[in-house]
């Protein structure tokens, strides 16, 4: 079974965010994720300062098989990405919480935090896909 | 996904806990573990694969001979008793219908391996051709086929069943009794490395393949591997997988695998143009690429070269375990075959290649 963590938010495209009080957050990818993923092998990651809409392809994620993008949980502004996991992508395998974080971000639109799933309502979504 | 076939092996891989996806009308493993793992467990060890969706049937009967020339591009005088050879199935135009393993039992007496997308077509390819009423067409639809791969799978088969295969070569093939019931087993495989292919024709019940499959993975060299590190294994080791690097539209000659073309056969289908393409060249070759700028190469990316002219395309790409590096078989246009480096198109950015020998690794000869 797929761990899901209680204090983050997640999205239906299987990404975490972590909220911080100063209107910033942290996201990656889920443990469901990079399971479903196997091997990550190459990570793509915007440029510092790059601002995205909601929903939009904001990182690619590569496989032994294939690629696979992710998108903006939130509308933002990318304020640092996380190197290590450029230079190590099996990192996203072994902690997709912890060490494996892909981005810190700047929330442009706190409206848009209504669209995210709180760990309960994701693990029942993780559930209906089993 | 009730429409799905299972092998005798799915309740093993169920078992395993393997992830099972749906592969050409099949329901295989993917992966048990990590493909990764899988892969190198293979390049030191022996990896044992279920690939029983693969085709296998044996034409025999005194056209038999005639046919397999008319179809591929092979002289079965030239092939001693119980060799196998590589070869194709060829339409009209020289393109590859389908890359098949021909094992000769006797003058009369062929066995072939078919791949499992394209097994269907090509037994009623073989069977359009039988017009004598004697020579037969045995499909053994159910047969098991399993694949034991790596320097140390054949020790570990010799050591599992009592048995001496230092005669069997490779390219050979022979009928062993394992357990008591018949198998045939080849000294073939996918993957770069020496290696048995193991299968059993003759009225197979799930209960055999289970206890030769559990005998195989008891011993501590071996572990169940995936479809999924096959890939990689086949990749690496410059061999082309059909449906990508291999197609209907593609000729041995532009695949770069003129080697398995026997001259001496002047009838096989698309001969002339096998021959005007030996004589006058080909509009594109395939090669390998490996990536030398950060990326991975896929299936389908387009090859410029540096002056941004489109080049080519590529057929088979992807990761490569054992040098952690990404590679590729592409297809580029003959003009440009000269040359060595090139760009590929990835989500609209242009990275830098170079050209590589098909083969990016060879397995160390004992």
């Amino acid at each position: 079974m797929s761990e899901v963590r209680d204090e983050l938010k997640y999205t239906e495209e299987h990404e975490w965010v972590l909220l911080h009080a100063d209107d910033t957050a942290t996201i990656g990818i889920t443990d469901y994720a990079q399971s479903s993923l196997g091997d990550l092998v190459f990570v793509e990651l915007p440029e510092e300062g790059t601002t995205f809409d909601q929903n939009e392809e904001m990182a690619v994620v590569e496989s032994v098989k294939a690629a696979s993008e992710i998108y903006a949980p939130l509308s933002c502004e990318v304020l640092e990405v996380n190197k290590e996991v450029e230079e190590a992508p099996e990192l996203l395998n072994n902690h997709p919480y912890d060490d494996a974080w892909i981005a810190r971000i700047k929330i442009t639109d706190k409206k848009e935090l209504e669209d995210l799933m709180s760990a309960d309502d994701y693990k029942d979504m993780l559930e209906g896909l089993v | 996904m009730t429409d799905l076939k299972r092998t005798f092996l799915t309740d093993q891989h169920n078992n395993l806990a393997a992830k099972l996806v749906p592969f050409a009308g099949y329901f295989m493993p993917v992966q048990y573990s990590s493909m990764i793992e899988e892969h190198n467990w293979v390049r030191k060890h022996a990896g044992l694969f279920d690939i029983s969706h693969m085709g296998i049937i044996r034409i025999e009967g005194p056209q038999a001979a005639q046919i397999l020339e008319n179809l591929c591009p092979l002289n079965t005088q030239n092939i001693s008793n119980h060799q196998c050879k590589y070869s194709f199935i060829l339409n009209e135009h020289a393109g590859v219908e389908d890359d098949i393993i021909v094992t000769k039992e006797s003058e009369n007496s062929f066995i072939i391996v078919l791949n499992a997308g394209c097994k269907e077509k090509d037994i009623s390819l073989i069977k359009e051709q039988i017009t004598d009423g004697q020579t037969q067409l045995s499909y053994f639809e159910d047969a098991p086929l399993i694949a034991l791969q790596g320097p140390e799978a054949v020790s570990v088969f010799e050591s599992c069943y009592q048995t001496d295969l230092s005669s069997l070569k490779f390219m050979q093939a022979t009928f062993l009794q394992l357990n008591g019931k018949q198998a045939f087993v080849s000294r073939t495989g996918y993957t770069g490395e020496d290696g048995l292919e193991i299968a059993l024709l003759h009225y197979p019940t799930e209960d055999d393949i289970v206890e030769i499959w559990q005998q195989l993975l008891k011993h501590t060299e071996v572990k169940p591997i995936g479809l999924g590190a096959r890939d990689t294994l086949r990749l690496e080791a410059g061999l082309a997988l059909y449906g990508q690097d291999l197609t209907t539209d593609i000729t041995p000659i532009e695949a770069s695998l003129s080697w398995a073309i026997d001259n001496t056969n002047t009838v096989f289908n698309g001969r002339n143009i096998i021959e005007e393409q030996k004589s006058e060249g080909v509009k594109r070759k395939r090669v390998g690429l490996k990536l030398t700028d950060k990326g991975m190469l896929r299936e389908g990316y387009k090859v410029f070269t540096t002056a941004h002219e489109p080049a080519g395309i590529i057929s088979s790409g992807g990761y490569c375990p054992t040098t952690g590096e990404s590679i590729a078989q592409a297809y580029i246009d003959a003009a440009y075959l000269t040359h060595s480096e090139f760009y590929i198109e990835i989500r609209k950015k242009m990275v830098k290649a170079e050209k590589h020998p098909l083969r990016f690794y060879s397995a160390k000869k004992n």
